[in-house]
């Protein structure tokens, strides 16, 4: 979570210093690295730019109305928000819930509220699936969905966030598409 | 842009008179005529706008009976009919938030965390926090300190105003913010000095045990140092806590009451205060569970205890608690009372089932599972639950 802020801060410099780098994605275009393999949206962008344990993100209208994002957390390291730890033992439920306390305490996301939170897979990796929704700063509402398993002792989280009222409703088949053709490779 | 650029300049003009704005400005205790200046409309008008925002988010806790109660007992703290003639709201919201913080917004109307709640012990210690921030509103705080700001850094205000204005955002929208902001992220030093001293004057003529007035601060103190928090609003910029609780001792002092003779004299009203409030004492502990304030957790499991010696949800976020130091065996003991106090209780099932089924026990965690699902049918985790007894028949077809 403290590297989605670190990559929003990132993006914002490099966006100011007239350096963004937003990579346009071309008909069956795939994303590929050490674990993973995925055929990206047409017509989206690609940030271009790396960022602390960002590994993909895409958008469309704009990151502030809807975006997909792949990224990953270290175990046993504190999570910064309820300084708590994901362990070797610990089980999807007790995961799933300690993911969704920490995206709940983020100050940006106001009136949090979980609308799902069910245990699912991924090209047959067990994982959970937390369907939220937030204000951000107090008016804006913002629904997102969070996919989440462990693999190699590290957390990876793949999360679609997008405006309630026509954004995310109108991407959530390419982010369902997206998932369903998600390889995990290792 | 032409447009922008024209409303920047008439912003840059109007701050250069405020630059002279008078700081000579009564309280409103001691002002014969209750009237707002112009300037200070428009920061109760700003005000009143994040209200309705505040009221929007979700964040504030709806429980009237708890509402009714911090309002009388505000009420009951605003001298004289200043309330009326001022038009000051005098009511007080709670939040839902377990860190320690209170404020107060110009128009009186206070923000009061139930991290504090939960942590404080009796009314006359609520008095204290609540008689503080309304001073702020009745010394026009917000006020003096927007001029303050202006007077100070007139120039430097101006150029921000008009460089905001220029990118098409509301100037005088945020000519309010400036004041208002003080009423939550603290007022300079001296004025806070102020709100405790002449905050701690309506608590006496309330009749309010005066020595508990430090005893709320000590305890905030124990909750800062065990949880090492750096800075929470509330003490943040006020002046350091022992420096309160130093100023408090000696108000109390000065007023040469006995502790031990006083205590009985003077109303507390420790009883009222904790049947309100117990019901949302758990509900703090879980939100400083889920922060990892264990210390402070563990604090008010135990004084909600000894209210409700039987809880078994009180037994049952104990043993979260412990499990989440990885204090297994106390833990098992106290998801043990919870059982044992209610046995229909679900929630301790649910955390014996996980036990059992890291200790790879996957004929007990079936049993606890399958009670837990028993008990709560319809349960927000159900199919986890479901998920975890479908591992448990894929290892028992393996055997």
């Amino acid at each position: 979570m403290k590297g989605k802020l670190i990559f929003l801060v990132l993006f914002i410099c490099i966006f100011l210093s007239g350096c963004a780098q937003w990579i346009y994605v071309e008909q069956g275009k795939f994303w590929k690295n050490r674990n993973f393999s995925v055929s990206l949206p047409e017509g989206w962008k690609r940030a271009g730019f790396n960022a602390p344990n960002n590994l993909l993100f895409l958008t469309n209208d704009g990151f502030l109305l809807e975006y997909i994002q792949i990224s990953q957390l270290k175990m046993d390291k504190k999570l910064s928000k309820t300084k708590k730890k994901i362990s070797d033992n610990m089980l999807l439920p007790e995961i799933s819930r300690l993911i969704a306390d920490e995206i709940s305490q983020e100050e940006f996301r106001k009136n949090f509220k979980i609308l799902s939170n069910i245990p699912t897979s991924i090209d047959t990796k067990d994982c959970f699936k937390i369907n939220y929704s937030f204000h951000y700063k107090t008016n804006y509402k913002i629904k997102g969905i969070l996919y989440g398993f462990v693999l190699k002792r590290k957390i990876y989280l793949i999360a679609y966030e997008a405006g309630e009222r026509y954004y995310f409703d109108k991407y959530l088949p390419i982010f369902e598409k997206f998932i369903a053709n998600l390889e995990i490779l290792s | 842009m032409k447009q922008q650029l024209a409303n920047g300049i008439l912003v840059c003009i109007f701050l250069i008179f405020m630059g002279c704005a008078s700081l000579n400005i009564p309280n409103m205790t001691s002002s014969g005529v209750a009237s707002l200046e112009e300037d200070e409309k428009r920061l109760w008008k700003r005000c009143e706008e994040e209200q309705e925002a505040i009221a929007r988010s979700g964040t504030i806790l709806q429980d009237p009976e708890l509402s009714n109660y911090l309002s009388e007992i505000l009420n009951n703290l605003i001298p004289g009919n200043i309330k009326q003639q001022w038009g000051i709201k005098g009511k007080v919201f709670v939040i839902k938030n377990s860190l320690f913080n209170a404020f107060a917004y110009p128009n009186g109307v206070i923000y009061i965390h139930t991290g504090v709640l939960a942590n404080l012990e009796n009314e006359a210690q609520l008095a204290t926090i609540l008689a503080h921030e309304i001073t702020h509103t009745l010394n026009r705080h917000s006020l003096k300190q927007l001029r303050g700001n202006i007077n100070s850094s007139a120039f430097w205000t101006t150029l921000i105003v008009t460089a905001v204005s220029v990118t098409g955002e509301s100037a005088y929208a945020d000519l309010g913010r400036i004041g208002y902001m003080s009423a939550i992220t603290g007022y300079s030093r001296s004025l806070e000095k102020e709100a405790d001293t002449e905050g701690f004057k309506l608590l006496l003529d309330n009749g309010y045990d005066i020595q508990e007035t430090k005893k709320a601060f000590e305890i905030f103190e124990a909750i800062i140092k065990d949880e090492k928090i750096k800075g929470p609003f509330f003490f943040s910029t006020h002046p350091r806590i022992k420096n309160r609780i130093a100023n408090f001792k000696k108000l109390i002092k000065k007023e040469n009451k006995n502790p031990t003779t006083d205590s009985l004299k003077f109303k507390n009203n420790e009883y009222r205060y904790m049947n309100i409030i117990k019901k949302n004492i758990l509900k703090n502990v879980k939100l400083d569970i889920k922060i990892s304030h264990f210390k402070t957790a563990e604090r008010q499991l135990k004084r909600y205890l000894k209210l409700e010696p039987k809880s078994s949800q009180a037994y049952y976020l104990y043993g979260e608690l412990l499990l989440n130091q990885n204090k297994l065996a106390d833990a098992k003991e106290k998801y043990l009372l919870a059982i044992e106090n209610k046995p229909v209780y679900p929630d301790a099932y649910k955390a014996f089932g996980i036990m059992a089924f890291k200790e790879k026990r996957i004929n007990k965690a079936k049993e606890h599972f399958t009670k837990y699902l028993n008990r709560k049918p319809n349960a927000d985790d159900k199919d986890y639950i479901l998920y975890l007894l479908k591992k448990i028949e894929k290892q028992e077809k393996k055997q």
